[in-house]
C-alpha cells in the first residue's frame, strides 16, 4: 500500500477495480498555472546583457604570476618597484579579479590575504565591491579584515564598519595593534565639512557614527540627495552574478548573496526591485526576503529619492499566489504608508498567512491615517493568526497611547514577540520619521562580526 | 545485519512491515466497498486542528526533533533566536507539497513555533491533506488524497539534502536502501480502532537506541596483531550524517596484566567538516563500509577494551557523549 510494499499495493488495487480518479497522480510541484504576465527571465536576460563586463576571469598561469609579483612587491629596492609597477600597469578588471582570487582560494596563506586587501586598497575598482563585501564572512584574520574594511570604504561602502566599531569596542588584551590599525583605518572616512582626517580620536570617533548612522538609513556613508548614485555596468554585472545565485538549490550560495546584496550602495534597492519580476520563485523570494529582513527602511529612501512608485510595484505581483506572502512582506518593509490600503483589503480577505504577511507589513509602515481602518477592523472579529494579533495591538498603540496596552496572545513564540517589538522599534526609521539616537542604534546590518565562524552549516 | 547482536527497535519493526500490511490490507478493502458519504471538507488553518483529531500521531511529533525545530535552544543560539531569518525556511516552513519534488522549501509567516508541523508535510496546495495511502477515508473531515510522493524520498529531501543526506541514500547497499527513508525513520505503529499507522517520533542520533542500530563494531586477535573497526550496517547513509556538527569517535584502551585499564585513546573521528575547517576532510562512513586498524598489542596487554562516542557537536566531552557501543576484545 505504502511505496515501501509496491506487490501488495498493485495486487490491492486491482482487486479493488478502482476507478482511474481515486488515486491522483502526485502533483508535480505546484499545478501548473497561467504565469502573470509579469514574469520575466530578468536574470538571464541582464546577464547577456552585461556579458564581458564585470571582473576578468583569471587563468591559473596568471593567477600565479600575479602572487609572484604581489610577493616580490614587498622586497626593498628595485626588484620591489619594478614588480609593483607592473602590477599597476594591469587592466584594473583584470587585477581586481587576480586579488579576488586570491583572497577567495582555500590556499592562501593570511600574509597573502593581507597583501591583496592591501592592494585593493589602492587598485580596487566598483564591480569589485560585491565578491570583496562576501570576504566579510569568511575572513577570520582581524588584521587582514581591517585591511579589507580599508578597501571597502576606499571604495565608500559602509559594510564593514560595523566590524570596525567592534574591534575598536573589544577590551581584551592582545589585540592592541589591530585596535590601532582599525583606529588608523578611519582617516578613510569620507571628507565632510565638519570633519577631516588628523583631529583627535574623538572627533574621528564622531564620524564614524554619522556615516554609520548614513549607512544604516541609506547606505551612503555621507547622506546624499536626488536619485542615488547609479552603477557603472562592470558593477551591474558582478550584482547579477549574485542575484544569480539566489536560484541555487544548495543554500551557502543564497546566504552568501543576501548577506552580500543588503550592503551595496542605494542604487542596489533598484536592481532587486528589477529582479522581483523573475521568474524563478526562488530569485523572487531570496531578492524580496532582502528588501524586507536585511533593507527595510533604506528601500522606502530609495523609493522617496527616486520616484519610484513603491506600493504600485509590489500591487501587481500580488496576483501570483506562490509569493503571495513575501510580497506583503515587501511592502510594508519600506515604511511607506502608501502601502496600507492593499494591505488592509489582504487583512480582510487574504489567508490566514497572508492576513498574518498583511498585518505584520501595517505595523511596519501604517501611519496615523490608518487608526480608524484599525478600529474598524477591530470590531469585525475576523479570526487572526497569534502573530498577526500582536502586530496590530502594537500598532494600534503605536498610533493611539489610549488604545489598550499590547497583551501578546498566549499561543505567540517569545521570539516572534520580540521580531514584532523590533518592528516596533524600527518605525523610528520609516523614511521621514528620524529621530534616532545614534549612541544607542541597533545594528546596522545583520551580519558578522570579525573573526567569528560564520559558516558553521 | 545480523551479525550475532541484537537489532534495534526501528529496525525490527521495519521488519514487522509485510505482517502489519496484511491486516491493513483487510480493513482497506472493507472500506472501498462500502459506499460512501459526500465529504463533510473543513478547512484547515493551522496543525492544532489536525492534532486534535490525531491525537496519538500529535504525541509522536511533539515530542519529536520535527516539533522541535522551531524551540529548540541549540538552533535558536545558532541562529540568534532567528534574528537570522535565513535559519527559518526549513525550521518553520511552508508546506513542502507546494514545491517541486525535491527543490528546497521557504519560511511561513505564522505559527512558527511549531516548527516542522502537520501542515509542512501533509498540506496540499490546493486544499487537504496527503497521504501515501491509495485507499484513504475520502469522507474524513481533512479530505485526505493520495499522493504517491508523501512517501518518496523527495519528500524529506527537500530538507534533508543539504548535506547530501538523500544523495548519500541513492548510493547505498540495495540491502539497506529500503523503499525510501521511512522503511527506517517510520516504522509502523497501530493507531486507535486498530488503523495502521507510522510513527511520527522520527527516531535518530538523539535516540541511543537507534544510534545503535546504524553500525557494529568488531574485532579480531591474532599473535600481538588486534584488528579491531566499525561498520555502518544499518543506517542506509553516511554515518554520521547530515549535519556537518555531528561527530561520531573510536577509542581505545589496553588492559595490561595486573593493572587499571589506562585513559582512553582518541582514534579516529567520523565527521564532515564545517566549510571553514580548511585542513579537515569528510571522514564521515558510508553506507555499508567499514573502517578499521590493525595495532601491535604490548607484552602485558590482555585486552583490548574500544568504543564509539556520537557527539551532537564537536566539542561536546567525551563525558557528555552517548557511548554507541564498546567491546573487550581478549586474545
Ligand atoms: C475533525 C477531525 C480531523 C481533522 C481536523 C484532521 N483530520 Fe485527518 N483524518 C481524520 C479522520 C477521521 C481520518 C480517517 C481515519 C481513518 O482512516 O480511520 C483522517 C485521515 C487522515 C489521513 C489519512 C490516513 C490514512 O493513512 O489513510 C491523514 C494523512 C490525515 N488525516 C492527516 C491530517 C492532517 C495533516 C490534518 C491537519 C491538516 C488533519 N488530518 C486534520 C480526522 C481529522
Ligand atoms: C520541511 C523540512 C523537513 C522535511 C520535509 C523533513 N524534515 Fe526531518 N528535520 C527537519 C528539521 C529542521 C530537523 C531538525 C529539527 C531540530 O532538531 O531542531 C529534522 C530532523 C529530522 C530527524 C531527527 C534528527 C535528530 O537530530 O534526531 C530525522 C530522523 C528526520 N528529520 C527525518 C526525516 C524524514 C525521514 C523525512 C521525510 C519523511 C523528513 N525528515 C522530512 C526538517 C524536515
Ligand atoms: C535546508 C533546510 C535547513 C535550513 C535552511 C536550516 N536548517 Fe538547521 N537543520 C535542518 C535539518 C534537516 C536538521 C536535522 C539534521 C540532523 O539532525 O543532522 C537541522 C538541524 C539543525 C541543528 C541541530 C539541532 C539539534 O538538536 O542537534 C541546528 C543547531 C540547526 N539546524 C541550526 C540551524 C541554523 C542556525 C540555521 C540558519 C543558519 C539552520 N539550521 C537552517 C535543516 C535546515
Ligand atoms: C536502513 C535504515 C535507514 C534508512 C533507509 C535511512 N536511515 Fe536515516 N538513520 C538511520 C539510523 C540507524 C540513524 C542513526 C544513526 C545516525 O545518526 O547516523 C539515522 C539517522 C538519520 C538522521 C539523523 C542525523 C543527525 O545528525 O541527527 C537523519 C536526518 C536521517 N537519518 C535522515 C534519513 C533520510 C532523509 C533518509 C532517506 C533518504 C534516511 N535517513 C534513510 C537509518 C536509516
Ligand atoms: C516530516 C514530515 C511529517 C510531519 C511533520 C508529519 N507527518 Fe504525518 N506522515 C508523514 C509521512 C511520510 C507519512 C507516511 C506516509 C503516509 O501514510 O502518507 C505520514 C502519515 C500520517 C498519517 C497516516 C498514518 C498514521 O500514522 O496514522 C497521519 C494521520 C498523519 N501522518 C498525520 C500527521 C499529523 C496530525 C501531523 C502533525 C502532528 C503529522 N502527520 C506530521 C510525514 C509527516
Amino acid at each position: 500500500m505504502k511505496a515501501r510494499a509496491p506487490v501488495w499495493s498493485l495486487l490491492l488495487l486491482g482487486f479493488a477495480c478502482q476507478p482511474e480518479e481515486t488515486v491522483s497522480t502526485p502533483p508535480a510541484g505546484p499545478s501548473p498555472q497561467v504565469e502573470p504576465e509579469w514574469f520575466q527571465s530578468v536574470v538571464d536576460t541582464a546577464l547577456a546583457d552585461l556579458e564581458g563586463q564585470g571582473l576578468v576571469t583569471v587563468s591559473a598561469t596568471e593567477l600565479r604570476e600575479v602572487l609572484e609579483l604581489l610577493e616580490t612587491s614587498q622586497l626593498p629596492g628595485r626588484v620591489g618597484a619594478l614588480a609593483r609597477r607592473d602590477l599597476q600597469s594591469r587592466p584594473p578588471l583584470f587585477l581586481n579579479g587576480a586579488l579576488m582570487d586570491i583572497l577567495e582560494s582555500r590556499e592562501s596563506t593570511t600574509a597573502q590575504r593581507r597583501l591583496a586587501y592591501a592592494w585593493l586598497e589602492q587598485v580596487g575598482v566598483a564591480a569589485v565591491m560585491p565578491r570583496l563585501l562576501l570576504r566579510r564572512k569568511y575572513e577570520k584574520d582581524l588584521l587582514a579584515y581591517v585591511a579589507l574594511a580599508r578597501a571597502l570604504l576606499k571604495l565608500e561602502n559602509g559594510g564593514a564598519l560595523e566590524g570596525l566599531l567592534d574591534l575598536l569596542q573589544r577590551e581584551e588584551a592582545g589585540i592592541e595593534e589591530i585596535r590601532r590599525q582599525a583606529a588608523a583605518a578611519l582617516a578613510l572616512l569620507p571628507e565632510t565639512e565638519e570633519w577631516q582626517p588628523g583631529g583627535s580620536f574623538e572627533q574621528d570617533w564622531a564620524h564614524l557614527l554619522a556615516c554609520r548612522h548614513s549607512w544604516f538609513l541609506q547606505r551612503e556613508l555621507v547622506p546624499g540627495e536626488g536619485p542615488p548614485a547609479p552603477f557603472d555596468s562592470h558593477l551591474q554585472a558582478e550584482v547579477w552574478r549574485m542575484i544569480d545565485r539566489l536560484n541555487s538549490q544548495a543554500l551557502r550560495p543564497v546566504d552568501d548573496a543576501r548577506f552580500v546584496l543588503g550592503s551595496l550602495p542605494l542604487n542596489v534597492v533598484g536592481l532587486l526591485c528589477q529582479a522581483t519580476r523573475e521568474r524563478s520563485h526562488y530569485v523572487r523570494e531570496a531578492v524580496m526576503q532582502t528588501l524586507s529582513w536585511r533593507l527595510g527602511h533604506v528601500c522606502g529612501r530609495f523609493a522617496r529619492r527616486s520616484d519610484f512608485q513603491w506600493a504600485a510595484h509590489f500591487e501587481t505581483m500580488l496576483d501570483e499566489p506562490r509569493s503571495r506572502t513575501r510580497v506583503l512582506e515587501a511592502l510594508g518593509a519600506a515604511g511607506l504608508a502608501e502601502a496600507v490600503p492593499v494591505l488592509q483589503s489582504w487583512l480582510e480577505t487574504g489567508s490566514w498567512e497572508e492576513k498574518t504577511a498583511a498585518a505584520d507589513a501595517l505595523l511596519r509602515c501604517a501611519d496615523d491615517s490608518a487608526l480608524s481602518m484599525l478600529q474598524g477592523f477591530r470590531q469585525k472579529d475576523i479570526p487572526l493568526s497569534a502573530e498577526a494579533t500582536y502586530s496590530l495591538q502594537l500598532l494600534e498603540h503605536a498610533l493611539d497611547p489610549n488604545a489598550a496596552p499590547p497583551a501578546p496572545p498566549e499561543s505567540l513564540a517569545q521570539g516572534e514577540k520580540e521580531r514584532r517589538d523590533r518592528w516596533l522599534f524600527d518605525r523610528q526609521h520609516r523614511p521621514g520619521s528620524e529621530t534616532l539616537d545614534q549612541e544607542n542604534m541597533p545594528a546596522a546590518e545583520s551580519g558578522s562580526k570579525p573573526g567569528e565562524s560564520q559558516s558553521l552549516r | 545485519m545480523s551479525e550475532g547482536r541484537s537489532q534495534s527497535g526501528m529496525i525490527r519493526a521495519a521488519n514487522l512491515l509485510a505482517l502489519v500490511l496484511a491486516a491493513g490490507g483487510i480493513s482497506v478493502l472493507a472500506m472501498v466497498f462500502k459506499p460512501q458519504p459526500p465529504p463533510e471538507a473543513i478547512e484547515v488553518a493551522s496543525s492544532q486542528q489536525c492534532m486534535e483529531c490525531h491525537p496519538g500521531v500529535a504525541a509522536e511529533w511533539q515530542a519529536s526533533h520535527h516539533g522541535f525545530a522551531f524551540e529548540n535552544p541549540e538552533v535558536r543560539k545558532l541562529s540568534q533566536d532567528f534574528r537570522n531569518e535565513e535559519c527559518l525556511a526549513c525550521h518553520a516552513p511552508r508546506p513542502v507539497l507546494a514545491f517541486a519534488p525535491g527543490e528546497r522549501v521557504l519560511a511561513r509567516n505564522s505559527e512558527r513555533k511549531l516548527g516542522v508541523d502537520c501542515l509542512a508535510c501533509h498540506a496540499l496546495p490546493s486544499g487537504g491533506v496527503a497521504t501515501a495511502n491509495p485507499n484513504p477515508r475520502k469522507n474524513a473531515p481533512c479530505r485526505p488524497q493520495t499522493v504517491t510522493r508523501m512517501a518518496d524520498v523527495n519528500h524529506c529531501a527537500a530538507c534533508h539534502n543539504q548535506h547530501k543526506t538523500v544523495d548519500q541514500w541513492k548510493t547505498s547497499p540495495p540491502e539497506l536502501r529500503g523503499q525510501n527513508c521511512l522503511h527506517c525513520h517510520m516504522p509502523p505503529v497501530f493507531r486507535g480502532g486498530g488503523r495502521r499507522g507510522f510513527d511520527h517520533s522520527f527516531n535518530a542520533s538523539h535516540d541511543p537506541d537507534s544510534l545503535r542500530a546504524a553500525v557494529r563494531l568488531f574485532g579480531s586477535w591474532s599473535g600481538d596483531q588486534v584488528e579491531y573497526g566499525v561498520e555502518n550496517y544499518g543506517a542506509a547513509h553516511n554515518f554520521p550524517t547530515d549535519e556537518r556538527s555531528r561527530a561520531a569517535d573510536m577509542q581505545y584502551r589496553w588492559h595490561l596484566v595486573g593493572e587499571e585499564p589506562g585513559a582512553w585513546q582518541q582514534r579516529y573521528r567520523f565527521r564532515d567538516p564545517y566549510r571553514d575547517e580548511v585542513d579537515l576532510t569528510n571522514t564521515q562512513l558510508p553506507s555499508g563500509e567499514s573502517w578499521k586498524e590493525t595495532l601491535t598489542a604490548p607484552p602485558q596487554a590482555e585486552a583490548l577494551e574500544f568504543r564509539l562516542l556520537y557527539k551532537t557537536n564537536p566539542y561536546m566531552t567525551d563525558e557528555d557523549a552517548v557511548v554507541v557501543e564498546s567491546m573487550l576484545l581478549k586474545p
